[in-house]
């Protein structure tokens, strides 16, 4: 089924103004949560979008893409994102000492 | 004309002198009156004059054979005078009458005019000396020079002791201090050496003064005849004395050149340690340089609640937001978390690149990066990072670094782990002095496989050594070790040892805020 949705987006979506799709992947367990954006959109619908679906506060989270930080207002387009690209969610660290 | 006159005087003197004494009168009579035309006088008057003139002259021949004798009366007559201006000394020979004694003090005295002219020569050498030592002593005391010394001494070493305090623990460093010192001790040493030698040839003008004293004895007891020749030879061998006195101290005084030279070159070589050392004073000063009352005002400002909610800053290269509740991690007592540390790491780049001479040639990890190393089912994903470190992202190879740093959040703990390929070996840094072996092995791990990837060459690490690194400032708190983390990778990039402490832990969280509210680390 996830592949079918794949192909047909991709078929429909020809022209250079196409979504992209995008993987998310939370690294505590290796899940990936797919999604659908268009280039210009900001990636602050996506970021709000998988906290949603996630259950967890937008703040307790970091989106990276290639190691480095996405703030909201940011685009795929300004990202130079691709299709299948992955941002990566990491939950926020904090530490002071072993218990 | 004057001569003349003097002559025609004589003659008159002579006519009066004839005429008073009746003896010369009565059988100079008829001479008198031939010689009146003959020009007489002249002779007559030189004949008085001479002590050794044969009283009774009547005959032409005779009076022609006393002509040699004003030849001989010449050298006695004009050398005399001439020998007062040259020699002040010797004139008192010719007259008898003259003091012995004042002649003795006369050449005393020129002798010792003579030994002042080497005395003040020699003192000059002494003064430049000293001065090229740069110890400004003007007197010529030999005591006043070895404390002044010592206290350099004492200075000096204090000095080193301080810095030795700061350095606890670095060996290596220390070493080198205590030869600095061993050498300007020896530095005083020689100073005092010199001073001895110095002291040593003060006492030769005296002992000479003695001698000149002896020859003066000598010239006592010569006859008064041989007076003239005696003290004219004397100042003869006065001069070769004092040329040979003299000549005596040359080696002496091209020994001391030659110290001078050799002080002159410690020095030199003393000034070029100490820019040596410097940068790393530099380095040390720099990373414990105290802040500013207005920084701590600014700092304590920022920590207010009215603060919380605010974006206090916004790192634009990593895209990270510092609002006030982020920062306030850095208050005293809290643990740090991930974006503080992520933005300092990034200033720190900054600074290596602001100043690649100054900082080893380092990458910094994120926080996030090991975790997503070690994600995945088989526990070592390197597809997941492998486009982390592209030369297009970073703008350097990965590979060029000579430290890469890789923080490690351990659920509610700070460690760092380095990839340190100057020194070819991996290490782990605890402040609670944790080990973590998998750590050092997926490091390892990864580090091959980054290598291949981005080179395409197979390296071997196996060699390399793991190290978990024990000789480290301890944490002794249950908060600080966020900061102690931040703290190994500044200095380590800094290319200094962990010369801090947990006394220095609340300084470097006010002095962290400042710089990352200024976006700038130093």
């Amino acid at each position: 089924m996830f592949e079918e949705k794949k192909g047909r987006y991709r078929r429909i979506e020809i022209s250079p103004k196409r979504a992209l799709s995008l993987f998310l992947s939370v690294s505590k367990d290796g899940s990936e949560v797919m999604f659908k954006i268009k280039r210009s959109t900001q990636l602050k619908k996506l970021m709000k979008a998988y906290c949603d679906r996630q259950s967890v506060e937008l703040n307790s989270i970091a989106f990276l893409f290639d190691g480095r930080r996405i703030r909201g207002e940011q685009t795929p387009d300004e990202l130079e994102m691709e299709d299948d690209d992955e941002i990566d969610a990491m939950l926020h660290q904090t530490g002071g000492s072993t218990v | 004309m004057g001569a003349l006159t003097g002559n025609r005087k004589r003659g008159d003197d002579s006519y009066t002198l004839n005429y008073n004494s009746p003896n010369l009168y009565s059988f100079d009579l008829d001479r008198r009156f031939d010689s009146h035309i003959s020009k007489k006088p002249k002779l007559s008057s030189s004949m008085h004059l001479s002590p050794d003139r044969p009283v009774s002259s009547k005959s032409a021949a005779s009076r022609i054979h006393q002509y040699p004798d004003p030849v001989n009366r010449i050298p006695r007559e004009v050398h005399a005078p001439c020998r007062v201006p040259r020699f002040g000394f010797a004139a008192s020979s010719n007259r008898e009458s003259w003091p012995r004694a004042s002649a003795v003090k006369q050449k005393e005295a020129s002798a010792d005019r003579m030994g002042n002219i080497l005395r003040s020569r020699y003192e000059k050498a002494k003064r430049a000396a000293l001065d090229a030592l740069r110890y400004h002593r003007k007197d010529k005391e030999v005591i006043e020079v070895e404390p002044d010394a010592v206290k350099d001494d004492v200075s000096e070493n204090s000095s080193i002791e301080e810095v030795e305090v700061v350095e606890d623990g670095r060996e290596g460093r220390s070493v080198v201090l205590d030869l600095t010192s061993r050498e300007t001790i020896g530095v005083a040493a020689n100073l005092r050496e010199l001073d001895g030698k110095v002291a040593e040839q003060n006492f030769q003008p005296s002992s000479y003064s003695m001698i000149s004293d002896l020859t003066n004895a000598n010239v006592k007891v010569d006859s008064s005849v041989k007076m003239l020749d005696s003290s004219s030879a004397v100042g003869v061998s006065i001069h070769k004395k004092l040329l040979e006195d003299a000549e005596t101290r040359n080696p002496k005084l091209s020994s001391l050149s030659f110290q001078i030279e050799l002080n002159e070159k410690r020095w030199a070589t003393l000034q070029l340690s100490r820019p040596a050392k410097k940068p790393e004073e530099d380095a040390l000063h720099e990373a414990f340089l105290p802040l500013t009352n207005e920084e701590e005002a600014e700092v304590f400002h920022a920590f207010s609640n009215s603060n919380r909610n605010k974006v206090l800053v916004t790192h634009v290269n990593s895209n990270i937001e510092i609002t006030g509740e982020v920062l306030q991690c850095l208050k005293p007592g809290a643990w740090l978390n991930d974006e503080v540390i992520n933005v300092y790491l990034e200033l720190l780049k900054e600074r290596e690149k602001r100043d690649p001479k100054k900082f080893l040639k380092c990458h910094f990890f994120n926080t996030f990066f090991y975790k997503k190393l070690i994600g995945g089912r088989s526990g070592y994903d390197f597809k997941s990072v492998r486009r982390w470190t592209s030369q297009k992202k970073l703008g350097y190879y990965l590979l060029e670094c000579d430290k890469v740093f890789v923080p490690i959040h351990k659920e509610v703990h700070w460690c760092l782990a380095v990839i340190n390929k100057k020194d070819q070996k991996f290490q782990y840094l605890d402040s609670l002095k944790g080990i973590d072996s998998r750590v050092l092995k997926v490091l390892a791990g990864y580090y091959v496989d980054e290598v291949k990837d981005k080179s395409g060459e197979d390296i071997d690490v196996s060699s390399w050594k793991q190290e978990y690194v024990r000789d480290l400032p301890k944490q002794e708190n249950g908060f600080d070790c966020g900061m102690f983390m931040i703290k190994y990778t500044d200095f380590y990039s800094r290319g200094l040892g962990l010369c801090l402490t947990q006394e220095n832990m609340p300084y470097f969280r006010l002095r962290t805020a400042k710089e990352i509210l200024r976006l700038e680390a130093e």
